[in-house]
């Protein structure tokens, strides 16, 4: 049976695909465009970990991940080569993480419905804020499907719910949905994306909880994650990927088939699909010098969309 | 509504239905959308099959013999578009299981095995595609 996909990240112009069952390969970026700088020195190029990851986020050459809702760390540089678990007594169980790049401030949402403000120093973290989550308290069924980070203001897509967003002061504003997979804030316009499963893109103004408009995904596809990719929204469908031009509210299928997990870097949109990791972008210069080592499980294929 | 008591056939496992996961209870709990749905649910964890016949397949069980299970459409079984269902092994073998909707890895003791997720893969109830995003807690 082929490797089941289960993430797929870049970070430092390495690839990084999470396996079922099969630990982490690392896959680094060959023969990048000049313009950019090369890394001097690759990383490893597997980490063996048993459990699934279920976040993976990179603070300063090392990666961090939520495994059995602990956070763990692990050198990508060193020859250590094992994850340790960073002690964070503040917390039983951790179900999301963030890190806000501006600021240099890790967020961690555990399920007794507070998110911890930290500053990060290797192993070492610091509390610098609590926020309680007022509406999950009163609801423990409730699941986060995802939390974002703008400056100092958090953003939970709640599933079943909405999304609740968090104010340094611990504000709290709802944004109604049906089912929020995922959200992300678009700073320049200041608008709130929600990817629901039922509404489809739901739009918000900042401070106000009614809606100013909602686009559905082609042929009764739905929405399951949003990022912000090039000041444009890319959604991941159930059966497809989408560009949706924020300023032209014009929506682009860029892929048509079913995919498992995708992620972005500069202008590049690396994704799984049936078990083939596959690259996307618009920019024929990018292809012309991107290269990847090759990986040892899975396919790469490299391709250009709006062709 | 009261709780409701699911006859099973003699010798497979005996099923209540809790009245606070009930469509028209007024709680915080989850809830399923109607008692039969419930009712097939837990016939296609236990059976392992969608047309629930018995010693052909293996029960949806986790490590720990949880069950769980989809639809086969994957239409939502609970209140808030749930879209599996979880039900946690009784105490005692001869107490009756019960169950309630769920989204997988909301809480660490919901946690689907890897076993059983590349089981459903194998088996075509899920694909290898929908693996991540059951993991991250999304609709499927």
């Amino acid at each position: 049976m082929k490797s089941i996909v289960t993430s797929i990240n870049a970070y430092n112009f390495h690839l990084f695909i999470s396996y079922l069952d099969e630990g982490i390969e690392i896959i680094r970026f060959e023969d990048f465009r000049n313009k950019f700088r090369q890394i001097k020195t690759p990383y490893i190029e597997n980490i063996n970990i048993k459990n699934t990851l279920s976040e993976i986020i990179f603070i300063n050459n090392n990666l961090f991940g939520i495994e059995e809702n602990k956070l763990k760390t692990f050198p990508l540089n060193n020859s250590t080569r094992n994850f340790s678990e960073i002690d964070f007594s503040n917390v039983n169980e951790i179900s999301q993480m963030s890190f806000d790049y501006n600021t240099s401030s890790l967020f961690i949402f555990d399920n007794n419905s507070i998110v911890d403000k930290l500053t990060v120093n290797y192993k070492n973290l610091q509390t610098k804020n609590r926020f309680r989550i007022k509406s999950l308290e009163d609801n423990e069924d409730k699941t986060v499907s995802n939390m974002i980070s703008s400056k100092n203001e958090i953003y939970l897509s709640i599933r079943g719910f909405g999304v609740s967003e968090i104010t340094e002061n611990s504000h709290e504003i709802i944004y109604r949905t049906e089912d929020a997979q995922d959200v992300c804030y678009f700073d320049k316009n200041k608008t709130i994306i929600v990817a629901d499963a039922f509404d489809g893109l739901v739009f918000f103004e900042k401070n106000n909880p009614n809606p100013i408009r909602k686009i559905k995904l082609f042929d009764n596809d739905f929405a399951q994650e949003i990022k912000i990719f090039n000041n444009n929204i890319l959604i991941k469908g159930k059966y497809g990927l989408y560009i949706y031009d924020i300023y032209a509210h014009t929506l682009n299928k860029i892929w048509n088939e079913s995919v498992g997990d995708f992620t972005t870097y500069y202008d590049m949109i690396f994704f799984s699909s049936k078990s083939i990791i596959h690259m996307l972008t618009k920019n024929e210069t990018t292809i012309s010098y991107f290269k990847l080592s090759n990986s040892n499980k899975s396919d790469i294929k490299i391709d250009k969309y709006f062709r | 509504m009261p709780d409701i008591i699911y006859n099973r056939p003699i010798g497979h496992k005996k099923y209540i239905s809790i009245a606070k996961h009930q469509v028209n209870a007024n709680n915080s709990h989850s809830k399923w959308m109607s008692v039969n749905i419930e009712k097939d649910m837990f016939d296609y964890a236990d059976y392992g099959n969608y047309m629930k016949l018995s010693n052909v397949n293996l029960s949806w069980s986790c490590s720990n013999d949880n069950l769980w299970s989809i639809l086969e459409d994957r239409t939502s079984v609970g209140k808030t578009n749930e879209q599996f269902g979880f039900f946690q092994k009784p105490v005692n073998q001869n107490d009756e299981w019960h169950g309630f909707p769920i989204v997988p890895f909301s809480k660490s003791r919901y946690k689907l095995t890897n076993e059983l997720l590349r089981r459903w893969v194998v088996d075509g109830i899920i694909n290898e595609d929908d693996v991540p995003m059951i993991l991250k807690k999304k609709r499927i």
